[in-house]
């Protein structure tokens, strides 16, 4: 029989007793009383036992929370149309990783048969791992920044068309002024954005639980950047609807 | 008779100039398109020869840009806008969050 039905069973046993674990900090450590015997069911469970099927239930729950966070993240990479190619293939392999190495963690701790011991495993759930403070933000980062390298080259991609419409622009000579000022500024922004975005994707991707958190000021630090460089492409968009309006269109 | 010999004559010169390129009527396209350093010798080209490489540049310069395709790199771009702003969020959201205790 599967030791986590087991362990879930008695979990359940426990709260039928009347037992109410799981709701304060420590109640685990606590030794509760014996529950009485319920009709039909097959093993009374000892207070120690009961402590540790709740604990047990609730890395478990911890352990599927994120496994299903990571689940979604591993559909999210894999249909991002902003990531490169190379980078969804190193977020998809350190997802995978994140996932067997949960599933292998959640049975280690539905086999662990003290509640120390079974403590101890649950708090690697966090530590190991850091799905929430560091893989998803991580994730998310890649993302923007490569959105903003893509950005980046398709703006590069415009300018010479833009530049192109003022020139064969029958408007007065300022308006066609106000749109190659526009025009500049737009280079100037995308340069900025291009020089705020190096480097992030490559500062954080390999970023690993082990580190964390001195490493969390790096993906602060990346994020920064990408706010600036964001702001920089947000003008740049401006910059653009100021040429078209300048140009009559 | 003499007015109409000095008429060929002179508008063979100007063909002749026309031909080399440095006449007083050549400066058209092919003038303006090929630079002195990669100028082959003129000797047999035609007055009507491709435009050059320098001159589809300016040619391209100068070319009104598709509307369609234009908006449609413009929305791109407003796509890409979207993407990065949503990221952004949600990065922010995951670094001010925290993981909790799963055994407490």
């Amino acid at each position: 029989m599967n030791p986590r039905v087991v362990f879930r069973a008695t979990a359940v046993l426990a709260v039928v007793g009347g037992m109410a674990i799981g709701t304060a900090p420590g109640a685990f450590a606590a030794a509760a009383p014996a529950p009485s015997p319920v009709s039909g069911t097959p093993t009374p469970v000892s207070g120690q036992g009961a402590a540790l099927a709740a604990l047990k239930a609730h890395c478990d729950d911890a352990a599927h929370r994120r496994l299903g966070s990571l689940s979604s993240d591993a559909s999210y990479v894999a249909q991002s149309r902003a990531l490169t190619g190379p980078d969804r293939t190193t977020l998809a392999g350190q997802i995978s990783a994140d996932r067997s190495g949960l599933t292998a963690l959640d049975a280690t701790i539905q086999a662990d048969t003290t509640v120390a011991q079974a403590r101890t495993d649950c708090q690697k759930i966090v530590a190991d791992y850091h799905v929430y403070v560091l893989e998803e933000p991580k994730i998310h980062e890649v993302i923007a920044a490569d959105g903003v390298t893509a950005a980046n080259a398709a703006f590069t991609k415009l300018i010479p068309e833009l530049q192109a419409l003022i020139n064969t622009s029958a408007v007065p000579a300022d308006q066609k002024a106000r749109a190659q000022t526009a025009l500049e500024d737009l280079r100037s922004k995308v340069t900025a954005s291009t020089t705020s975005i190096s480097g992030v994707t490559a500062s954080v991707i390999n970023l690993t639980a082990s580190g964390y958190p001195g490493n969390a000021v790096v993906l602060k630090s990346a994020a920064q950047n990408i706010s600036t460089a964001k702001g920089d492409l947000d003008g740049a968009r401006g910059d653009v609807n100021t040429i078209l309006h300048a140009l009559g269109h | 008779m003499n007015n109409t010999r000095r008429a060929l004559s002179a508008l063979s010169l100007a063909a002749v100039a026309l031909l080399s390129g440095c006449g007083a009527g050549a400066t058209g396209p092919t003038t303006v398109a090929v630079p002195a350093a990669s100028t082959p010798a003129p000797t047999a080209q035609p007055v009507a020869a491709a435009p050059s490489a320098a001159a589809a540049t300016v040619a391209a310069a100068d070319a009104t840009p598709d509307p369609a395709a234009l908006n449609q790199q413009i929305s791109d771009i407003d796509n890409q806008l979207k993407v990065i702003g949503g990221e952004s969020s949600a990065a922010a959201s995951g670094l001010n969050s925290s993981e909790g205790d799963p055994t407490s």
